[in-house]
């Protein structure tokens, strides 16, 4: 069977450690397996960049080079900060093989080998393609608007996901599973992402943009693939109501969330009660309508 | 040789060829999908036509630099394959190396913070990053009540101690004697 070496990232132990239990369990489920690379550290998150271009390179290349020494071809990275950094670092290495010898003096590793990185999305949908899946939980009340975010989809030279403008995986893993998904705009807009921490005003417009977009679509929910999209479209939905004087309560899921429910991952195993807009009543319940 | 050290002005210009912001033609596509460009000072269209000026200080001040989330929409959408996001990150790295970042630059605060916190634990440590970032930009009460949600709800907690500063902290001294020597 195939093994995949899993970078959670930090995010996903903290933050967003329902994803990382989703997830986990989706995958238990699926009879996929999943191991946790051993002496995994960040990835840099785009920030080392700002003090050093070359740290920056370095650091998602030393934990693709851990993976490989460990014997995986293949990396899952569930945090689109991660597989960014991870894409972008082979890419610049592609395309500047002068910086090879560089890198690998600060790395300590030959970059002979090439480790595949994948996320969950793309990891998944290869995973079940052609395979017939057991939905157990009928989620048909759902119009789900599915937010891919920013650097998931982007740039496609660096990134090469899905269609950069209008991706489609996460809609056609979710339709497999009997959610209905919705079609809209915003769905790679940026939320803002870290501005947040020294601007939250002009992250709180963003976010509200994304929101009514969605609402406007007919979502009664949305699902992302990202620590931080979430974290600034649910964690942050409160304080977008108290600046516009809106009324959203859109539960946002991660999509793996509502993968492992409807196949069948018992509730506690999803970390549902995680959220700050509690998506259990919309789960539960049935249709519940929710602000058009 | 194209080395990876933005220390000297020369590297720093030698990183601009390989981004070739000359190819630009300023149909300023870059500018209109920017979803921050309402709180920069010079659009991501005039920061590429200085670069290609070779008038790199306006780049090196601007509050633009430092308002830039990377989302990349520039760079996916470039007709000239201009790699308008990485200028942007290359300029800031240039800023902050010589000195040029304005000591109210909140961004920069949360920037340090987190390679410090890095370097400490290897992993980005949430909750200590934040309330450092927090008490540095003397922003005591933004997101005081956010943080108080996400640790009722478990979500960020002191107890967890991350791992992994290892091989993160090797790697930051090589690399730090590789650019000693560049320089």
């Amino acid at each position: 069977m195939k093994r995949y070496a899993y970078y959670p990232g930090c995010s996903l132990e903290t933050m967003a450690c329902e994803y990382d239990v989703s997830f986990r369990n989706l995958c238990g489920q699926l009879g996929i397996a999943l191991e946790e690379m051993r002496d995994w550290f960040c990835c840099g998150a785009g920030m080392l960049g700002n003090l050093s271009p070359l740290l920056g390179l370095a650091t998602p290349l030393k934990n693709l080079a851990l993976a490989h020494e460990n014997g995986f071809g293949q990396v899952v990275a569930p945090c689109s900060a991660c597989y960014s950094q991870f894409k972008r670092a082979a890419h610049e290495l592609a395309e500047h093989p002068e910086l090879r010898t560089q890198l690998e003096e600060v790395i300590e590793y030959p970059l002979d080998h090439s480790v595949e990185v994948l996320h969950p999305l793309e990891m998944l949908e290869r995973e079940l393609e052609g395979r017939a899946l057991k939905v157990e939980a009928d989620l048909g009340h759902l119009r789900v608007a599915c937010y891919y975010g920013c650097l998931l989809t982007r740039p496609p030279k660096v990134v090469n996901f899905d269609d950069c403008e209008d991706p489609r995986s996460m809609d056609r893993l979710l339709e497999r599973v009997g959610v209905a998904t919705v079609n809209w705009t915003r769905k790679t807009y940026c939320c803002g992402a870290f501005y947040a921490m020294v601007n939250p005003s002009k992250v709180l417009e963003l976010t509200r943009d994304i929101l009514e977009d969605a609402a406007a679509a007919g979502a009664n929910a949305l699902a992302v693939a990202c620590p931080v999209c979430h974290l600034n479209l649910d964690a942050r939905q409160p304080e977008v109501n108290q600046a516009y004087g809106t009324d959203f309560s859109l539960p946002v899921f991660y999509f793996t969330q509502l993968l492992g429910h409807a196949l069948g991952v018992p509730a506690e195993g999803l970390g549902l009660w995680r959220h700050v807009v509690d998506p259990q009543p919309l789960l539960g319940a049935g249709a519940a309508p929710v602000r058009a | 040789m194209a080395q990876l050290a933005i220390a000297g002005e020369a590297s720093f210009l030698a990183h601009l060829q390989t981004v070739s912001p000359n190819a630009c033609f300023q149909c300023n596509r870059c500018t209109a999908g920017c979803p921050l460009a309402a709180a920069m000072d010079l659009t991501p269209a005039e920061v590429v036509h200085y670069l290609l000026l070779g008038d790199r200080e306006p780049v090196l001040q601007s509050q633009s630099i430092w308002a830039c989330v990377h989302c990349e929409t520039c760079t996916a959408r470039c007709p000239q394959q201009v790699d308008i996001s990485k200028l942007f990150h290359l300029a800031r790295a240039m800023a902050w190396r010589t000195g040029r970042v304005a000591p109210d630059q909140a961004i920069a605060t949360y920037f340090a913070s987190f390679i410090e916190n890095l370097y400490i634990y290897g992993r980005a440590a949430e909750l200590p990053l934040t309330v450092i970032c927090k008490l540095k930009s003397e922003n005591y009460l933004q997101d005081f009540v956010l943080g108080l949600r996400l640790i009722s709800r478990g979500r960020l907690n002191f107890l967890n101690i991350p791992r992994g500063a290892a091989h993160y902290r090797r790697l930051y001294e090589r690399v730090r004697q590789q650019e000693a020597q560049i320089a």
